[in-house]
């Protein structure tokens, strides 16, 4: 996780320990932060990830999450990813 | 780009443009009926497969757009907020940008179109509004139910979206299968060690994983959210693999059987099928018929789910099938072909002669049935108008807001049939028509509405029916009518007709210059009408489609502009005449009357030409042998036949040596040869093996009348 400014910059291999510190760091500053910056050329290491940012996006639906905005992500190890109820 | 990869295309932007052709009229439809939310949740619904697929076939710039417009529309849905007019204009406004967008997509051009930054803006305007109520706008309808008819596919509750299972088929190579895989994870797979991501990644060891689709439903905000606590409802997953299905049954060996599901996907497959669940492994043996009993229940309220769906999605049991119009065209030629033979056939000198009796009655049938085959493909290319009409709401919406008037676009006849190559057509011309109608037919001062004792809201009937064959289209609006004086004046500056040929011309006659090009009255030019460009593209119209119009108009009163239009231009209700020894063919839709001239009433006019006296009209003489240059014979007038025909110019008379009888034929384009001859339009193939040319009325005399 890297801190850049109101972006943050994660990384889809995070491990569940890793989630967790991201969980427990955003939680409180949740209105400082705009965008979250997903890298998604490495494989998603727990979907723990995706459920967490999905929970940040609809505790504050302006933030920018790249993965998410657009509702559909085309990953290079998962195809064409839908998501729903963002 | 690969065949493959460009005929999905190509089906994309198809269906793509279904869906964005009917958002207009959707959105109109719920301004009228704001308390129906399905019309809301259709748009919803149409704005989110169009975001799937335009995403799937690389239209970022198009998905992008169309997911800030899902997320306008989803926040009125479930907010409940009353949508205003300014909220329907900027849905309206939304859907022009998603057209152009599409087009710029397609014409792989870069750029954005004109309203997309204030559209976009709007909306982020209305979503962070939503955001500052985020408390308030807690979702509260399930999506799983929204899409549980939706075309693509519906396993138990899952929801599935964007994902078209035949595209993915498409997509799978050398003898590799497609695989729909489900998870369906409790609340403690995580601290059980199952996760989600583990299982995709080992899936994706084993074949291509080329769609997930997350249902995030029940994934809580921050403040509610357990961490370690599996929120994800279910993962549904299409891999395209090589491997048996037993290989990646093996996967999921240490997890519940409930958890997951694994189905192989077949061309072909139904709804039905794709429920059906796999029970892939030993386990022991209560276990496994406590489980099977479970799932067994589960599949049968699935199937009762399906059924329901289906019953939903097909009020009744018809089908459809998509069809190339090319194809039409080629079974309708096929028929025409046939259709000519069996004319053959009845015309042939011995079949007439024929005496026996089951032979000639067997022959008679095959001629019905011909006949029938022929009526029955002509049936095909036939759709209702309906479509055509209810888009034009939105044209008189937008002029109203334009012009800043109120009327009232008042349908009937839409369940009338017309050719599909016509109504491909139709909607131009009858765009300019209308606005016309509302620009400069209605007036622009309520008061003068009052005062000539009319309603403050003005009328515009748009109306389809059939008359003699035809079909009429017939705009009437209940205006201010249109001054033939004006229109005269402005004809003689514009030196179309003498102030002589004026004083002659019938109301009818005059207001037929309106359809000139270029010509106006108006004083003022909006962009909405006034240039006179509009009426010109109603008359390229009908000169393509072989139409013509009828214009009436009363002052104070208002105006009707009756398109009237051949009921398919594939085959032509013609009259057969003989000149000089040649076939030819007037349409019935040009004709008025024929008739055998009395001596007296045939005049001469030194270098002027020949005319006729019918009743009070003068009618110029055209002599078909000459002006096509088959004869310079002259046979007199009065042993002659006359056909009356009425042209944009006025009326005259063919001077023909015979009526042969009227006829459907099968129109037959001519050759690059004979393509520059004005004077015909095609060709029809007679019953005796013959050729018949067909006329074109308007250029066989285009002197003004």
């Amino acid at each position: 996780m890297i801190v850049d400014g109101d972006n943050l910059i994660v990384s889809c291999d995070e491990a569940q320990d890793e989630i967790e510190e991201l969980y427990d760091f955003i939680k409180p500053r949740l209105e400082y932060i705009d965008s979250i910056t997903v890298e998604t050329d490495v494989k998603l290491a727990s979907s723990l990830l995706l459920q967490l940012l999905v929970s940040i996006k609809k505790s504050k639906p302006s933030m920018q999450i790249t993965v998410l905005d657009g509702g559909v992500h085309e990953s290079k190890f998962y195809g064409t990813m839908h998501w729903s109820h963002l | 780009m690969s065949d493959k990869k460009a005929r999905l295309r190509a089906i994309f932007v198809e269906e793509a443009g279904e869906i964005i052709e009917d958002l207009d009229l959707k959105i109109i439809n719920f301004e009228e009926t704001p308390d129906d939310k399905d019309i809301l949740n259709d748009i919803f619904r149409g704005i989110h497969t169009l975001k799937g697929s335009a995403n799937s076939f690389g239209f970022t710039r198009l998905g992008e757009y169309v997911h800030h417009f899902e997320d306008v529309l989803d926040y009125y849905r479930t907010d409940g907020t009353e949508i205003s007019k300014d909220v329907i204009d900027l849905f309206l406004d939304s859907v022009d940008v998603v057209k152009e967008m599409l087009q710029l997509e397609i014409d792989e051009s870069d750029g954005f179109p004109e309203k997309y930054d204030d559209t976009l803006s709007s909306i982020r305007d209305i979503i962070s509004n939503k955001d500052t109520n985020v408390a308030e706008v807690e979702n509260t309808i399930d999506l799983s139910d929204e899409f549980s008819n939706e075309s693509f596919d519906s396993v138990d509750s899952t929801v599935v979206i964007g994902v078209d299972e035949s595209y993915l088929l498409a997509q799978c190579q050398n003898g590799e299968k497609l695989y729909k895989v489900e998870l369906l994870f409790e609340d403690d797979s995580f601290t059980r060690g199952l996760d989600h991501a583990n299982f995709l990644n080992i899936l994706g060891q084993n074949g291509r994983v080329l769609s997930t689709s997350w249902d995030f439903t029940n994934v809580p905000s921050l403040e509610a959210f357990e961490f370690r606590k599996n929120y994800i409802r279910n993962i549904l997953i299409y891999i395209a693999s090589s491997e048996p299905i037993e290989e990646l049954q093996d996967i999921f060996e240490f997890t519940e059987e409930q958890e997951w599901t694994l189905v192989e996907i077949e061309q072909g497959d139904k709804k039905e099928k794709i429920v059906a669940v796999e029970a892939p492994k030993e386990s022991k043996e209560e276990e496994v018929i406590e489980k099977k009993e479970i799932k067994e229940e589960k599949q049968e309220e699935a199937k009762d789910e399906v059924k329901e769906e289906v019953k939903k999605t097909q009020p009744t049991k018809r089908s459809f099938v998509k069809i190339d119009t090319e194809k039409l065209d080629d079974l309708f030629d096929s028929v025409g072909e046939l259709v000519i033979s069996q004319n053959f056939l009845m015309e042939n000198e011995a079949v007439k002669q024929l005496e026996d009796v089951d032979l000639k009655r067997n022959l008679e049938t095959l001629y019905k049935i011909t006949r029938l085959i022929q009526t029955r493909v002509m049936g095909l290319r036939m759709v209702p108008i309906r479509d055509t009409f209810e888009k034009m709401k939105r044209v008189v919406r937008d002029v109203n807001k334009k012009t800043g008037k109120d009327a009232d676009l008042i349908l009937s006849g839409e369940d009338t049939e017309i050719d599909k190559t016509m109504i491909d057509k139709l909607a131009d011309p009858l765009i300019h028509v209308i606005r016309n109608a509302l620009d400069h037919g209605l007036e622009s001062d309520k008061e003068q509405r009052i005062k000539a004792g009319k309603s403050i809201k003005g009328k515009v009937h748009l109306k389809a029916y059939h008359q003699g064959g035809n079909i009429v289209i017939e705009v009437k609006d209940d205006g201010r009518g249109i001054d033939p004086e004006k229109i005269l004046t402005k004809a003689m500056e514009r030196g179309l007709v003498t102030e002589v040929e004026g004083a002659n011309l019938t109301d009818k006659q005059i207001f037929q210059f309106i359809m000139h090009a270029g010509f106006s009255t108006a004083e003022k030019v909006t962009d909405l009408s006034g240039r006179g460009v509009g009426l010109d593209v109603v008359k390229s119209f009908l000169e393509t489609m072989r139409g013509k119009v009828e214009i009436n108009s009363k002052m104070g009163e208002g105006s009707s502009f009756k398109i009237m239009l051949p009921l398919t231009l594939a085959i032509i209700d013609g009259m057969l005449v003989r000149t000089s020894g040649e076939i030819m063919i007037i349409p019935t839709l040009s004709i008025v009357e024929s008739f055998r001239p009395l001596k007296n009433s045939i005049h001469t006019a030194k270098g002027e030409g020949e005319y006729v006296k019918l009743r009070d009209e003068l009618l110029p003489i055209v002599r078909l042998n000459h002006i096509l240059g088959i004869s310079d014979e002259r046979v007199e007038i009065s042993e002659a036949t006359l056909v009356s025909v009425e042209n944009k110019n006025g009326k005259f008379a063919i001077l023909v040596d015979e009526l042969i009888g009227r006829q459907q034929v099968v129109v037959k384009s001519l050759g690059k040869a004979l393509a520059g001859i004005k004077e015909v339009t095609g060709g029809a193939v007679l019953g005796n093996g013959d050729i018949a040319l067909i006329l074109n009325v308007d250029e066989l005399h285009t002197d003004m009348v």
